[in-house]
């Protein structure tokens, strides 16, 4: 896959994750450092810790007291979730000014954070731990469909084209560039040393199957593209709903009968996520 | 036809033309009868204005889309997936009702 990770070395230096953000990671993944110490280092950066405050404290999380200081939070919130929610409202900073005219933005992160917070409500159902990193995962599953809008805008408005002529859009950009925006976010988040957890669902959402060591995050993000792109009031860039690999919701053991009241409480808590996680979204 | 402002609008009145954002997307489609969670959603968008009436005096039949209309631009839209899946049947019905009747999914 040398061409999807050519795309990422250009792309590093436009979209890249604040220092702060890579020290958590690191210390997340340091087995010495405590909770103590990565709160320490988000709250020295004091616009990440006033957006994080914001989203703890939405109805998003309904905690029923306000959570004043980082520290609260991650003894609240907990130390994997705070961290990947750090990532994620970063990554989707790391991409706002990159320009694109081939796609609405909006409607791009609209797409994305619904398929998050379907992903967060099946995650819920299946009762695993750390629903934010589903969460998180359904939010950037797409990501490297920007840096291929922004990289090669010439063959991603073909690929686009064909996509909504009917075809899906992950074969067709096979045929075009030999990989697709699944290999490229894999990638991407790899240079960004993410969890591997957030690196397979992004390579694998569009065969599930194919996924070594986190079967069901891949699985339910498969899942939750599929159901925000049929369910979801603004659909998807290309209007089409991707192929369904019949076996992951048999993976997932969820029953079928709960689809419905997932799409009803994803379409709350998306209400409810738009404007903390998509402040642009608010801002107009 | 009346043109309100957001702060004016009433969970219950109808879009008389959809609800659109400043870049022209359709958030709310025509006929849709308003929550109070449509209008938690309109603001997050920066939606200022809307075109809503009462339930009653919009025109009769243009509120929604036909079934044949709503179910063909279903099938377009889930054309590369398996028809034979459960989930895939349960997502179109789920999807033929909330185009059907889009401003109360949860009624």
């Amino acid at each position: 896959m040398s061409d999807a990770r050519d795309l990422i070395d250009d792309t590093l230096e436009l979209a890249s994750l604040p220092a702060v953000v890579l020290r958590a990671l690191e210390l997340l993944n340091a087995p010495d450092s405590s909770a103590a110490d990565i709160g320490q280092v988000i709250s020295e950066d004091p616009a990440l810790s006033v957006r994080l405050l914001r989203i703890v404290n939405s109805s998003f999380y309904g905690f029923p007291s306000r959570i004043e200081t980082i520290s609260r939070a991650i003894t609240i919130v907990g130390t994997l979730e705070i961290t990947d929610l750090v990532l994620g409202s970063s990554a989707v900073e790391a991409f706002a000014g990159l320009p694109n005219e081939l796609i609405d933005m909006q409607q791009f992160w609209e797409h994305s954070l619904y398929a998050g917070v379907v992903a967060r409500v099946l995650a819920r159902h299946h009762r695993a731990p750390n629903t934010e990193r589903f969460f998180v995962s359904g939010l950037l599953h797409d990501i490297g469909s920007l840096v291929l809008y922004h990289q090669r805008p010439e063959e991603s408005r073909r690929a686009l084209e064909l996509a909504r002529a009917g075809r899906p859009l992950h074969q067709v950009e096979q045929e075009i560039f030999g990989f697709d925006h699944s290999d490229v976010g894999a990638e991407l988040m790899q240079a960004w040393n993410l969890p591997e957890a957030f690196v397979e669902a992004a390579r694998h959402h569009h065969r599930p199957l194919e996924a070594q060591e986190y079967p069901l995050e891949t699985a339910m993000v498969h899942l939750a593209d599929i159901i925000a792109a049929g369910a979801h009031l603004t659909g998807s860039a290309t209007n089409q709903v991707p192929p369904l690999e019949p076996r992951a919701w048999e993976l997932t053991g969820l029953a079928l009968d709960i689809t419905e009241s997932v799409i009803e409480e994803a379409d709350r808590q998306y209400a409810d996520a738009l404007a903390v996680i998509l402040p642009s979204a608010s801002a107009a | 036809m009346t043109d309100l402002c957001l702060d004016d609008l009433q969970p219950g009145l109808v879009l008389v033309h959809p609800a659109v954002d400043s870049k022209g997307n359709v958030l709310l489609g025509k006929g849709v009868r308003l929550t109070a969670r449509h209008l938690t959603l309109l603001r997050a968008h920066g939606v200022t204005r809307v075109d809503a009436a009462p339930s009653g005096t919009e025109s009769t039949g243009a509120a929604a889309p036909s079934v044949q209309e709503a179910s063909m631009q279903i099938e377009a839209q889930f054309r590369n997936t398996n028809p034979d899946h459960p989930l895939i049947s349960e997502l179109k019905r789920i999807c033929l009702r909330r185009r059907q009747a889009p401003g109360n999914p949860h009624e």
